[in-house]
């Protein structure tokens, strides 16, 4: 055979072969986010991989502060990758210049009557923000949460409590019983922001529910009367020795979350995403739950009604407009958004227990333990009646959580803290 | 005088023929040639940067131009908290780094007759762990009811008077610069080992002759003689003190209420969790001139002179 065809022979063997090989190689697309936790997210990328071998997800998972401060760089840069999770509200109105809308993307995935998927609830917490006659979507729910407080049964029942306080006398009277043996009573994260505003928020649903939902949304009400009320109850708190000496520099997490799971903490708060512990942890008190129950902040007035539930959005997706860089990435980069909210890789997030379903119909696989099962449920319910829990404006977010820390240190009346933070209201809403 | 002229003479100095119009030995095209890279280097990452931070300043969020970024830190009350921190910072760090550096630094290599490697390396150790494990140690450190302090005082009976370090206002900021202290001496104490270590033996027998013994040849010869190290402590000190953000963002993240915002956490916090860029540009202009104002006081102050080791202009006289 002549040489010239031997070399042309195995060049095109070479061609072929390289050819296959680049066909074969998987589309890579980039995620970042702060949730699920990294485990969880590990599993739910080997999933989705596993459910499509021509998709690898390079996926980063950094804390809530790092992950946003790291999202801004790659904004500013340019950089951003292909997937990002976002929070509704101010997040995900700050990254919508860069976000692809995602009606079509939403009709292409699950059909054109798209939104029966989602509760309505959701969907609107998801908009939130959006400039005046915009109604597309920039972010679309994975998973959804509902706040409330946690108890440790055991530490009640060597306290001598019962059940958990349904006025907040009651509360006071059991966290001086708890502390008497030994226990933090109601373990207070006050050094983030985003706790001490959650827990007023939960008291202020209770005490002026319009005027919180009003103020959510920009609206400068944090000067009336029910908001006031909350405030007052709020300082309670710290007046009445309910919350630990030095909660206004105590972390939620990892501190509270881990004196509360090593049975340290009498109460806490938190919410359904505690529910994850219970595939995080050996305990078997916390592995089922069964050394753990929830309730709502107490009634705050005579004959009043403990606070109705708050909660919302936990994390959704948006793709970025870097996505279509190739029509491959952007095809694989919408295969894996349809994955995480309603696919393979949301359905190892319920079956981690990570936090509730924002896609109707999707719901763990496994067989839950009778009380766990019975925790799951009442959650399920409690959402579809939820109100929103996020502050859209993030300056107005700091100034709360700021003046709330104000109120606990004493530094601040709570006329005086609500004042100043109607001031920041006004100011952003001038703007 | 003697040490001066020795110094002097140990400087090589070209011919005066070759020297006109040379600098270092180089033709002034060399000399500019040398420069080039590093005078980029410079312009790109520090001058470009800070030009384009003062121009972002003068831009409100709307894009209108003018001055409303800084009227506003004029109105702001964090601001002002922020401020004052920064300078309570600069104070009380640079008071008890210098002491404690000065005074472990004399004991060290005047009294130590060995081990003196030893010391210096276990004072500088804290340097080299990172701010953020530091942080989470201290923070677990100072926390009541787990916290091992509140085990020391609960283990005395006097759990019920274990302050809330960083969950008060008026203490938070001192609680945190007490870390710091605690990480930066070290690095205090081994400059000024080099200082001591620098000082002419013959000086030091000369004053001993004269019977300067004990505290009095500390303060009346070493400390005098260590005035180049001080000054250039001093400078690095205040420009650390302004830059810390890592203890305060992971111990209180400014709080409780801001009582323990600095301007450089207030940055990040306008900037990165607020969104508010320009206001941040604003307030890191006014970090910049702060930093370029005390640190241009503390030089006038101390004469210029900057250096590591003592000079023989330091002597006293």
């Amino acid at each position: 055979m002549p040489s010239w065809l031997q070399r042309a022979g195995i060049g095109l063997a070479l061609s072929a072969a390289l050819a296959t090989a680049a066909a074969a190689a998987p589309v890579t697309v980039t995620l970042w986010s702060w949730s699920p936790v990294a485990p969880t997210m590990k599993a739910m990328v080997a999933a989705i991989e596993k459910a499509h071998p021509d998709i690898h997800i390079a996926a980063t998972i950094e804390p809530h502060t790092a992950y946003f401060t790291a999202l801004k760089a790659a904004q500013a840069s340019g950089t951003l990758p292909d997937l990002i999770g976002l929070p509704p509200g101010a997040y995900t109105q700050e990254y919508r210049p860069d976000l692809q809308a995602l009606d079509s993307v939403a009709a292409g995935a699950w059909g054109a009557d798209w939104q029966k998927n989602f509760a309505p609830a959701l969907l609107t917490q998801a908009r939130l923000g959006n400039p005046k006659g915009d109604t597309q979507f920039y972010m679309l729910p994975e998973e959804a949460e509902v706040l409330n407080l946690w108890y440790d049964r055991a530490a009640f029942a060597k306290a001598g409590i019962t059940a958990p306080p349904a006025t907040f006398d009651e509360l006071v009277s059991d966290a001086a019983k708890l502390r008497k043996v030994g226990f933090i009573a109601f373990y207070q994260g006050g050094g983030t922001g985003l706790f001490d505003n959650w827990v007023f928020m939960q008291i202020a649903a209770q005490t002026d529910l319009a005027d919180l939902l009003a103020a959510e949304n920009g609206k400068p009400v944090w000067n009336k009367p029910g908001m006031l009320a909350a405030a007052k109850v709020w300082q309670r708190l710290f007046s009445e020795h309910v919350v630990q000496p030095g909660a206004l520099s105590a972390l939620q997490y990892p501190t509270g979350a881990n004196l509360f799971a090593a049975g340290r903490v009498g109460m806490i708060s938190l919410g359904s995403w505690w529910l994850q512990e219970t595939h995080l942890s050996t305990n078997p008190a916390l592995a089922t739950m069964s050394g753990y129950g929830k309730f709502f902040f107490p009634a705050v007035t005579a004959g009043g009604s403990a606070s109705p539930p708050l909660g919302g959005v936990d994390i959704g997706w948006g793709i970025t407009k870097n996505a279509v860089k190739s029509p491959a990435v952007e095809a694989a980069a919408k295969t894996v958004f349809k994955e995480l909210i309603s696919g393979a890789g949301e359905q190892v997030a319920l079956d981690q227990l990570n936090d509730l379903p924002a896609f109707n119909g999707m719901k763990p696989t496994q067989a839950l333990p009778a009380h766990l099962q019975a925790l799951y449920q009442t959650y399920i319910a409690e959402l579809a009646t939820a109100h929103p829990h996020q502050i859209g404006n993030p300056v107005i977010y700091n100034a709360l959580a700021a003046n709330l820390q104000a109120i606990g240190a004493g530094t601040k009346t709570p006329e005086a803290a609500l004042a100043a933070v109607q001031k920041v209201a006004e100011s952003q809403a001038a703007n | 005088m003697a040490v001066a002229t020795r110094a002097a003479a140990s400087i090589p100095r070209p011919g005066r023929k070759a020297e006109r119009g040379r600098v270092l030995g180089a033709s002034p095209l060399e000399a500019a040639l040398y420069v080039v890279p590093a005078a980029f280097l410079f312009a790109v990452f520090i001058l470009l940067p800070i030009l384009s931070n003062i121009v972002a300043s003068l831009f409100s969020a709307r894009g209108r131009f003018g001055l409303a970024n800084y009227i506003q830190a004029a109105n702001d009350p964090v601001f002002r908290v922020a401020v004052e921190n920064s300078l309570l910072w600069v104070a009380l760090s640079l008071l008890l780094e210098i002491a404690v550096g000065f005074a472990l630094a004399a004991l060290i290599e005047l009294y130590l007759p060995r081990g003196q490697a030893v010391f210096r390396t276990l004072l500088f150790l804290p340097m080299v762990i990172t701010p953020s494990v530091i942080a989470l140690v201290f923070t677990t450190l100072y926390a009541p009811d787990y916290g091992l302090l509140f085990g020391l005082f609960n283990w005395l009976g006097l759990a019920s008077y274990f302050p809330a370090l960083l969950g008060t206002p008026s203490t938070a900021t001192i609680a945190i610069v007490a870390v710091n202290v605690w990480q930066w001496s070290g690095f205090f104490v081994l400059m000024y080992c080099v200082g001591i270590a620098a000082i002419d033996r013959e000086l030091l027998d000369a004053a001993a002759i004269d019977g300067a013994r004990g505290f009095s040849r500390i303060r009346a010869l070493i400390w005098p003689l260590c005035r180049g190290t001080t000054v250039s402590l001093v400078v690095l000190g205040t420009i650390q003190a302004l830059q810390q953000f890592p203890l305060i963002y992971l111990m209180t993240e400014g709080g409780p209420a801001n009582a323990s915002q600095t301007l450089a956490t207030y940055i990040f916090q306008t900037g990165f969790s607020e969104n508010e860029m320009p206001y941040a540009s604003a307030i890191a202009v006014v970090l910049f001139l702060l930093a370029l104002a005390l640190v241009a006081v503390e030089y006038a102050l101390a004469g210029g002179g900057i250096s590591l080791a003592a000079r023989p202009r330091d002597v006293p006289g």
